[in-house]
């Protein structure tokens, strides 16, 4: 049994790596099919040019078919009117009418026409005389009285005298031997005379013609595709060129320009391609230079300000340790002015932070750190403007150090400002915070439950001077650069800040932090999505929470 | 750009089929391969049929005669011949047979009920052998079937059948073809012919029994003779196949112990009538074998041309005698005069062309010459009165054959080597006359005209020696029954005959080629006038002396030497000239 479980075993193998291959090769095909202009026309010549090759072929066959063949009958027909002359002749001699010497007569009457076949056996003659016992008659050579097809003996039996018929057949020789033949036969008085054509010359004159046709055809099915194929690459090539251009210029290599040669429509193509890069370089360039001014300007704004500030400050700060001797107008306008200007210093302070990054001048002062620390730190540092806000910071912290080589100062603002987000956006609700971490990263995660993020907005949150509430006074909150700037602190250690939120659900920023500096992020230890979210989510959950209740 | 490319193709197809049949151009030889022999012609076959329902005694026995003269069935056994008689399978024909002439209608005869006899008779020309040899016989023949009504009620022929087969002279030609098998010569290294007759059942059954033959030996009249052959006694075929003009011969293990070399001659020059055999192979048991003074299995045709029986074949000198008694070499100017004094009539030149065999002019004595000085050898007088010499004839181991006839006898003499002249002791056939006598190339076979029942037959005899030691000339067979009357004959080839003579048909004297195997004679055009002698020799034009009436008297009839030239059928006949002599 395991005999012949073998092979088939074998054989369904070699089957499945035959299927496989040609299924590669197809789907190889299709996408050559789909990618390749040059491969389409190539294909497409191919197939049209061989329906036309094919029909012609047949055509042509059909005629030539024809034409040997009406021929040879003509022949035929000929040759058997003359071999009917010949016999009458001879039946003619002599008068005494017994067996014996009709006999004698119709032999040498076969045996003149059978000379005049000629040795190459042009063709062969049956005499038919039904009155001799013993025999029908006479025949040349090999030949079988087989060979004469019974319809047309029957025809001839029951024609006039000296009318003709032909008909096609197969020869069938002694030696048992067959060809097929073109048999054509007449009566002569009481006899008759049957003229055996063997179709041999013709049959292998077609076969010529047949395999020159096809050797013809093939070759021309392949000289049409090569000529497609070498027009089509005369396109295909600059087309490609192009294409491997415009992708370069996507790239951002904005000087990759296009050969220009000749002054046919494709060298029109290249010019008008590198008229485009040109001017489109020209605009980047200008833009870049534009963006510079622009931050060197913010740069340069901010550091010209901090001095006057630093004057108004120590003024307003004199003004307000003494505004208890002012009347009280003047007092709220004391108070008024240093807290604005604190605000003011803020913004200032975190403009220059931004334009230190637009201009790349930000670095990392790395060290071992264990995050739980730098948690604990910021917690404690918001936890005043929490209790104010009526909010509870909890912490989920891991029992053991995680160590990661980050920034301290700029993890730190990142904590900050994330959990000074939350508070203010908790609207008194609990805050979480959560530590995670395995063996390549870590991640800090700070959930609220206040009104939550609409869709789309947490990409939004990281952008400059973005609010959730439009028709909020700027006067309350941060500066409204804390997020971008923690966005660009996680970015400079290599990993990632983002945001989660649901209207009326809250949500949760995470940042992801690789634990050893430079090392590729490649996943997050915690969750994006708070797990109680994606639990009830998910539906069995649903149903899981139908139970319960 | 395509359709410039298909605009391309096009012209090109277009101007491709304009080319038409060419209608001049150079002058061409041409070569249709492979030469045309008699074996070639084409074949015409009767077609046999069963018996029908209700046929009357004779008619079975005339459907039999026709059906049974058909060779049908895969090795030639008269398949549908044998559906007319009671027991199939009884009955064994081999290639005998009586040729007849002429056929009276069938006698029938009732014999009580369910039974009849049916009796056929006429006469017949001759008859061919068991082993195909032909052998003219004119005479009456009878041959009787019995008849039995089957359970169907049907007429059947049953036992005992006539041992041979009923042919007509039509049968004979259509059926048979007439081979030559070729043997050595007893002491020389000289090839035999041995024709022998083979119902042609097929063209590849043709070779294979020919082959069959040739290992089985001669036939039992050349037998006689003590011809050589090289295979050795129990050889068999195991197989022949031609195919692309290459005849494999393979033959079983008992040919090692035969003479590899004589065993391929006589297969090549067998086999080569053959057109369709141009090379040969001989194997034994299987295995291909190298056979001495063959390079390669393979052995061509041109390999053993040295064994041409017809000798060289290229054309020989001929010999005249001018009105003068002078023997004259004859060319295309006239009679050149060679032996200036001796005189010389009915001359015979031997194959080295040294010595002339003459007789004088009342024909009563022979003389042996030498060319060269003219100095006489030998000299044989006539023993009994009245009696005259035939035309001496050389063999080729160099002894004169002549016979001395008197109106009611005949003896022969042989000169051996020229110089002993002795009697023939066994010569077959002293009773009766003898007009002339031509030993063939070989020395095995004579050719005479002989008058056997107060007719000029020409036979063909063995020539040997007898167990006694001493020579012979026995076995005379008359190889033609169409021949009325003969006058002179000459080998014209190894199994061919140039004999002036007479038939039914035509009384007076012309030219036939008689073939030494009893096939039918063919008549030749002669130059006309009254032929009386006749020379010949293979690959030469044929001599013929003409007896013209003289133009200063009609009474005075002079003779001319005629010469078919060589490239067309033209006579050109030399004034002056008479008695042709070629070597032989």
């Amino acid at each position: 049994m395991k005999a012949w479980i073998t092979p088939t075993s074998a054989a369904r193998r070699g089957l499945r790596v035959v299927r496989r291959s040609v299924r590669a090769a197809l789907r190889k095909a299709y996408v050559s099919w789909r990618r390749s202009l040059q491969a389409r026309v190539v294909t497409t010549t191919l197939v049209v040019s061989a329906l036309v090759v094919a029909v012609l072929g047949v055509f042509l066959m059909q005629q030539i078919t024809t034409a040997l063949l009406e021929a040879k009958e003509r022949a035929a027909l000929l040759q058997l009117d003359e071999g009917v002359g010949v016999a009458q002749r001879q039946l003619a001699v002599g008068g005494s009418d017994n067996s014996e010497t009709t006999k004698s007569r119709l032999n040498a009457i076969v045996t003149t026409l059978a000379h005049r076949s000629g040795p190459s056996g042009l063709y062969e003659v049956i005499i038919l005389d039904r009155d001799d016992p013993g025999s029908v008659g006479f025949s040349s050579n090999w030949i079988r009285l087989k060979s004469v097809p019974a319809v047309l003996m029957r025809q001839v039996e029951q024609s006039d005298a000296s009318k003709p018929y032909r008909t096609y057949g197969t020869l069938t020789y002694d030696d048992g031997s067959s060809k097929p033949g073109l048999i054509v036969g007449t009566k002569l008085s009481r006899y008759q005379l049957y003229y055996l054509f063997p179709l041999t010359q013709e049959r292998q004159s077609l076969e010529v013609v047949q395999q020159t046709i096809l050797g013809v055809g093939a070759a021309l099915v392949l000289l049409l595709a090569a000529i497609a194929s070498i027009v089509t690459r005369q396109v295909v090539v600059p087309v490609r060129m192009a294409a491997q251009a415009a992708e370069r210029l996507a790239a951002g290599r904005l000087e990759e320009r296009m050969k220009v040669r000749g002054e046919d429509d494709l060298a029109r193509l290249a010019t008008s391609f590198n008229d485009m890069a040109a001017n489109l370089q020209e605009k980047i360039v200008q833009l870049q230079e534009l963006s510079q001014v622009q931050r060197q300007f913010v740069s340069d704004v901010s550091h010209e300000l901090r001095t006057p500030l630093t004057t108004v400050r120590m003024a307003a700060e004199v003004l307000y340790e003494s505004r208890e001797d002012f009347d009280p107008m003047a007092a709220r306008s004391a108070e008024l002015l240093q807290s604005q200007l604190e605000r003011f210093e803020g913004l200032l302070a975190d403009l220059l932070e931004i334009s230190r990054y637009d201009a790349g001048a930000a670095t990392l002062d790395i060290e071992p750190m264990d995050v739980r620390e730098l948690v604990l730190r910021a917690v404690g540092y918001t936890e005043d403007l929490a209790e104010r806000k009526g909010s509870k910071i909890i912490q989920q912290l891991p029992g053991e150090a995680t160590m990661a080589e980050v920034d301290r100062r700029r993890v730190e603002r990142i904590l900050r400002n994330l959990l000074v987000n939350a508070i203010e956006h908790g609207e008194g609700k609990d805050i979480i915070v959560s530590v995670g971490a395995d063996r390549d990263a870590v991640a800090i995660a700070v959930r609220d439950h206040g009104c939550g993020l609409r869709p789309g907005e947490t990409n939004m949150v990281f952008d400059r001077f973005w609010r959730a509430d439009p028709a909020r006074a700027r006067t309350t909150g941060g500066t409204g650069l804390g997020l971008s700037i923690s966005m660009e602190d996680a970015q400079l250690h290599g990993g990632w800040l983002q945001a989660w939120g649901e209207p009326g659900r809250g949500s949760q920023f995470r940042l992801s932090l690789p634990r050893v500096a430079g090392a590729e992020l490649r996943g997050s230890p915690l969750p994006l999505v708070p797990p109680e979210i994606e639990l009830q989510r998910a539906p069995y959950a649903e149903l899981e929470l139908e139970a319960d209740a | 750009m395509r359709f410039r490319v298909f605009t391309v193709v096009l012209v090109a197809l277009l101007a491709g089929g304009c080319v038409g049949v060419p209608q001049g151009g150079r002058v061409l030889s041409g070569n249709a391969g492979g030469t045309e022999q008699p074996i070639d012609d084409p074949y015409v076959r009767i077609i046999p049929v069963g018996p029908e329902h209700d046929w009357v005694p004779s008619m079975i026995v005339q459907g039999f005669r026709t059906a049974s003269s058909s060779f049908d069935g895969p090795n030639g056994e008269h398949q549908v011949a044998r559906s007319y008689l009671a027991c199939a399978s009884c009955w064994k024909p081999g290639a005998a047979s009586i040729v007849y002439d002429q056929l009276e209608d069938p006698i029938s005869e009732d014999n009580g009920p369910g039974q009849a006899t049916v009796t056929l008779q006429g006469t017949q020309l001759g008859k061919i052998g068991a082993d195909g040899q032909y052998i003219a016989d004119r005479r009456a023949f009878k041959q009787v079937f019995h008849l039995r009504q089957d359970a169907q009620r049907q007429w059947r022929i049953t036992e005992p059948l006539p041992p041979e087969l009923l042919l007509s002279r039509d049968d004979v030609t259509r059926a048979f073809r007439t081979l030559d098998l070729y043997f050595f010569a007893p002491d020389a290294q000289v090839l035999v012919p041995n024709p022998v007759s083979i119902p042609l059942v097929s063209r590849s059954w043709l070779a294979t029994q020919l082959v069959k033959q040739l290992i089985a030996g001669p036939t039992t009249w050349l037998k006689n003779a003590s011809v050589r052959s090289a295979f050795p006694a129990g050889t068999k075929l195991r197989g022949l196949g031609v195919n692309g003009g290459v005849a494999t011969v393979d033959l079983s293990r008992q040919a090692r112990a035969g003479d590899l070399r004589n065993m391929s001659i006589q297969l090549m020059w067998t086999l080569r009538q053959l057109r369709e055999v141009q090379q040969m192979q001989l194997k034994i048991d299987g295995k291909a074998v190298d056979v001495p003074g063959v390079s390669g299995t393979l052995q061509s045709t041109r390999d053993w041309d040295a064994f041409d029986p017809d000798g060289s074949g290229e054309p020989q000198p001929a010999y005249v005698r001018r009105t003068d008694g002078r023997l004259a070499h004859l060319d295309d100017n006239g009679a050149q005069v060679i032996l200036t004094k001796v005189q010389v009539a009915h001359p015979a030149i031997s194959y080295d062309h040294r010595q002339v065999a003459a007789l004088n002019a009342a024909a009563d004595t022979v003389t042996v010459t030498d060319l060269l000085g003219g100095a006489t050898r030998t000299t044989l007088r006539a023993t009994a009165k009245g009696s005259t010499f035939t035309t001496p004839s050389w063999d080729s181991r160099g002894n004169v054959w002549v016979a001395e006839s008197t109106a009611t006898g005949s003896r022969l003499w042989v000169i051996e080597g020229g110089t002993r002249p002795a009697p023939v002791d066994g010569w077959a056939l002293t009773p009766y006359p003898v007009r002339a006598l031509r030993i063939s190339r070989d020395g095995t076979r004579a050719a005479v005209i002989v008058k056997v029942d107060g007719r000029w037959q020409v036979q063909l005899g063995r020539v040997d020696r007898a167990p006694s030691g001493g020579l012979q000339a026995e076995g005379f067979i008359a190889i033609s029954s169409e021949l009325q009357s003969a006058i002179d004959l000459a080998w014209s080839a190894t199994d061919h005959l140039a004999v002036v003579g007479m038939t039914n048909a035509n009384p007076s004297p012309s030219l036939f080629d008689v073939p030494v195997s009893g096939a039918p004679i063919s008549p030749m055009i002669g130059p006309g006038g009254e032929m009386t002698t006749v020379a010949a020799s293979p690959g030469s034009p044929l001599l013929v002396t003409q007896r013209v009436t003289g133009s200063a008297s009609p009474n005075a009839k002079t003779l001319n030497v005629c010469r078919l030239s060589d490239r067309f059928d033209e006579w050109k006949c030399f004034n002056g000239t008479s008695d042709p002599a070629y070597a032989g």
